[in-house]
């Protein structure tokens, strides 16, 4: 996959994701490899990123064992550009499937 | 690949990233390994799930681009070897002139020879040998403080560690082997301006500037 454009998948469902709950890196990153074909080790600069350009913040919980756990929030700025990237993202979907869809119309006939 | 080759290779990329970031970087992926080991996993299960760690440092990079590119500290790192060079070569000329003060027959022979070259009495010249030990062995002080200080700055200098301390011992170094003794001038001024220099570009590590 392109690098630009699986980022900004990335950052769309790492957001998504966010919106209802927050989430520690791991599981964050989990659901999201569980279902793309990513190394996961690349979710970790895309959260950096989000985090440097305010729509994230970040908090540490103490895990009884082991290192502390990283929660991330989104901020308000993050809410609504998740939301901003959705939109986008569903326009997008919508103006591919017409093409492609067309396209096997025309394979039908 | 396991744990360690990791994070050997996320350091070998990263190694010109602020260290406080790559600080908190390691830590992220150290509470991931914990994670996965939590889950049974084995050290090459997780390395290969989080992938190269050279492409993960790759796109931790754009981050620290543009302003950042000068974290490597190089022009201070050479600047104090510089200093350091010609305070080994300050030390060497503090260490001739001590010798003949501790070496009766060449302390001897270069009084015979003053005596021969001039009308200076031999309690005179007894005096300027003194004196002239006495400046070799504060220069050879002088030069000593420059070298060990430059050295210990140069270890927090390179991979930007400890900037702001590398920073202040070189001025240290400089101030300090200047007033022990002014023979030093040549390697202090060096020494100097990297010190000034580190603490200068300082302030671009604590906000690196986004690259969008």
């Amino acid at each position: 996959m392109n690098p630009q454009f699986k980022k900004g998948v990335l950052t769309l469902c790492v957001l998504n994701l966010l919106q209802t709950v927050d989430q520690y890196g791991y599981d964050l990153i989990k659901q999201i490899g569980s279902n793309l074909p990513i190394s996961e080790g690349t979710l970790y600069p895309i959260l950096r990123r989000l985090k440097k350009d305010g729509y994230l913040t970040t908090y540490l919980v103490e895990s009884e064992q082991g290192p502390s756990r990283k929660y991330y929030k989104l901020t308000k700025k993050g809410d609504q550009y998740a939301r901003d990237l959705k939109n986008e993202w569903e326009l997008l979907v919508q103006s591919v499937e017409k093409i492609v869809g067309k396209g096997e119309e025309r394979q039908n006939d | 690949m396991t744990k360690n080759e990791f994070f050997q290779e996320l350091e070998r990329y990263l190694d010109d990233i602020p260290y406080t970031e790559y600080q908190d970087i390691v830590r992220d992926f150290e509470e991931h390994f914990h994670m996965a080991y939590s889950e049974g996993k084995s050290d090459h299960q997780v390395t290969k799930e989080l992938g190269d760690p050279k492409m993960v440092a790759q796109s931790l990079k754009p981050e620290y681009t543009g302003k950042m590119v000068n974290i490597k500290r190089t022009a201070e790192i050479v600047l104090s070897v510089i200093g350091l060079i010609i305070d080994v070569i300050t030390g060497i000329f503090g260490f001739l002139l001590i010798y003949p003060e501790s070496n009766h027959q060449i302390r001897q022979r270069m009084a015979d020879a003053m005596q021969a070259g001039t009308s200076l009495s031999s309690a005179q010249i007894n005096e300027s040998l003194d004196t002239l030990g006495h400046a070799g062995m504060m220069l050879l002080i002088a030069s000593v403080i420059g070298i060990i200080l430059a050295i210990i700055s140069i270890v927090f200098l390179k991979g930007n560690k400890k900037p702001k301390l590398g920073g202040w011992l070189l001025i240290i170094a400089a101030v300090l082997s200047f007033v022990v003794s002014q023979a030093t001038f040549f390697g202090a001024i060096f020494l100097l301006i990297g010190g000034i220099i580190a603490l200068v570009r300082k302030s671009k590590d604590l906000e690196p500037v986004a690259v969008k």
